[in-house]
């Protein structure tokens, strides 16, 4: 092999990015931003915090508990599940807060009408609607940020691995 | 029952995160908190060093565009439906 070719081989390897570390995306699933702040860009992660952490707040609010609720609403609940804090409360809401958590999904005993009241009030209609829009979209927001805390972890990782080779 | 009084009796009575808002007049009001936490969101991730000024005004106008494309949409989808009667 000629000095060209193997200095072309090495330079090649040298720009081969490392991977990322997943500990970053692990810290972004446990609270949104942590991620960020944990790898030392504090600013950012605030800011994602703070807005994804008030749009799941919001959603809780404006729903109540009865919009994390992975039996009825399956198909939403993909997307909170993004959210941490959403899959540990589904889990403590259908677990601790149910009278009848193992009745058929959608049914009276399900829902926790009078005769069979939960700890939480259902809600119906509009409030449900906006209450699993909201939490949906701050899991899924942070769908984004698991792909951005993932590309500055490599970046990050790539920079590493090119002083160490000098 | 002055209003005051009325509005102490429901915020005396709802439990957050437990109970609903009754948000049911006023729902679609609730897209633009939405639409500029999608902002805030998607510039934090691409500007490159997020300030508060740069932030704030950026983020406004991508709201403003999401906003805008959403109305618009609502507008045909109106027209369609209402008017053309489809």
């Amino acid at each position: 092999m000629s000095d060209l070719q193997a200095g072309a081989k090495s330079s090649k390897k040298s720009t081969k990015s490392a991977p990322p570390d997943l500990r970053y995306l692990v810290l972004a699933w446990v609270c949104p931003g942590l991620g960020h702040i944990a790898m030392g860009d504090v600013r950012r992660g605030l800011i994602l915090l703070v807005t994804i952490t008030g749009l799941f707040l919001s959603g809780l609010m404006i729903g109540g508990m009865g919009v994390l609720d992975f039996k009825l609403n399956r198909a939403w609940f993909f997307g909170q599940m993004f959210n941490g804090p959403a899959v540990v409360l589904a889990v403590v809401r259908s677990k601790t807060m149910m009278s009848q958590p193992n009745s058929q999904p959608g049914s009276n005993a399900y829902l926790g009408t009078p005769a069979y009241p939960n700890a939480y009030e259902p809600s119906f209609g509009r409030p449900n609607e906006i209450g699993i829009l909201y939490t949906a979209l701050a899991g899924l927001l942070n769908l984004f940020i698991f792909y951005d805390v993932l590309d500055r972890s490599a970046q990050r990782n790539t920079a590493k691995a090119r002083k160490v080779a000098g | 029952m002055t209003p005051i009084l009325a509005l102490m009796s429901l915020t005396c009575a709802w439990r957050p995160f437990l109970d609903p808002l009754p948000i049911d007049r006023y729902w679609l009001w609730l897209l633009l908190p939405m639409v500029l936490a999608i902002a805030v969101v998607y510039k934090a991730v691409k500007i490159p060093n997020p300030g508060l000024a740069v932030m704030t005004v950026q983020s406004l106008k991508l709201a403003g565009q999401i906003f805008a494309v959403l109305a618009g949409a609502a507008a045909v989808l109106l027209f369609l439906t209402e008017i053309v009667g489809l």
